[in-house]
């Protein structure tokens, strides 16, 4: 339902744009994005756009990804330490 | 930056379940939102890569499932007036009220229309001027603003003969409902993300 996928816009033409679904093209309507340029990813939400995608703030995502990734390969290299680094708190639920 | 393709590594993925596999002892449960978190989970087989310690949890995510029978009946009724077009999003076509759906409504001859935007409602609207179109605005924080950009539409147009039935839902007091009712004992959320696009994380 809330369902939204990024495209690229192509062209504006007032509160309307082209955009590029990997391929598939539709007019959408940039009303509740007017700061949105051509070139531009926005998420588009039942032929809205909502949001125009922060290249600045995917690539600090994407570091926290690296980061995490190198987190998991030591984890994984030290496999002889049995101390488990993810010892659940007190208010983790239990089975009973 | 492509926005999908970056986010998509199955090596740091399997790096990543190697590690969960290994060091989860305890059991958590995990609840998903929304409906397209289920359904993403679903797609790719995310319970079949998880360890059976960690169990996913469908959410309330899903504000067609959860309009209320009375609301399905209001809407039916309203379709069946005469002279009156209903239109509304796909998923609420077959969603039961006290007797029957939308899409029977539809068979016994009410004009009930499926649209995918609000603004396909609104271009119904313009093509039938003597008419009254009904847009079932139903939808969380996400959907709202579109709903509230063709009301605004609407008016600078002088289409005086369109009509929303608001339907919209909150996600917090769906959230905050579960979390109180102490039924289910949940280890964390996976969150509403396009809707904290709209109001905020």
């Amino acid at each position: 339902m809330c369902l939204a996928v990024p495209a690229r816009v192509l062209t504006i033409e007032g509160q309307e744009a082209e955009v590029d679904f990997s391929g598939v093209r539709r007019r959408i309507s940039i009303a509740l994005t007017p700061e949105v340029r051509v070139g531009d990813y926005v998420v588009i939400h039942t032929g809205f756009a909502i949001s125009v995608l922060d290249e600045a703030e995917a690539l600090e995502t994407l570091k926290l990804f690296q980061e995490l990734d190198q987190f998991t390969a030591q984890m994984l290299q030290s496999a002889g330490d049995t101390r488990n680094p993810f010892e659940p708190g007190s208010d983790e639920p239990s089975e009973e | 930056m492509k926005y999908i393709d970056e986010f998509r590594d199955p090596e740091k993925v399997q790096r990543l379940l190697d590690l969960i596999h290994k060091r989860s002892t305890r059991p958590v449960r995990l609840m998903e939102f929304c409906g397209g978190h289920t359904h993403a989970i679903f797609k790719f087989g995310l319970r079949q890569l998880l360890p059976r310690t960690v169990s996913l949890l469908s959410g309330p995510g899903c504000p067609v499932c959860v309009t209320s029978s009375s609301d399905l009946d209001r809407s039916i009724a309203m379709a069946h007036l005469p002279g009156v077009i209903v239109t509304t999003f796909g998923d609420m076509m077959r969603v039961p009220g006290s007797n029957g759906t939308l899409q029977d409504a539809k068979a016994q001859g009410a004009d009930v229309r499926m649209v995918y935007s609000s603004l396909d409602a609104l271009a119904i609207a313009r093509a039938n001027r003597r008419r009254p179109v009904i847009f079932l605005a139903i939808g969380f924080e996400t959907t709202a603003p579109t709903v509230a950009a063709a009301i605004l539409q609407a008016q600078a147009e002088g289409l005086d003969n369109f009509f929303i039935l608001s339907l919209h839902k909150l996600t917090p007091p769906a959230t905050k409902a579960i979390l109180d009712a102490g039924e289910v004992k949940l280890s964390g959320i996976i969150g509403p993300g396009h809707v904290t696009t709209v109001i905020g994380s």
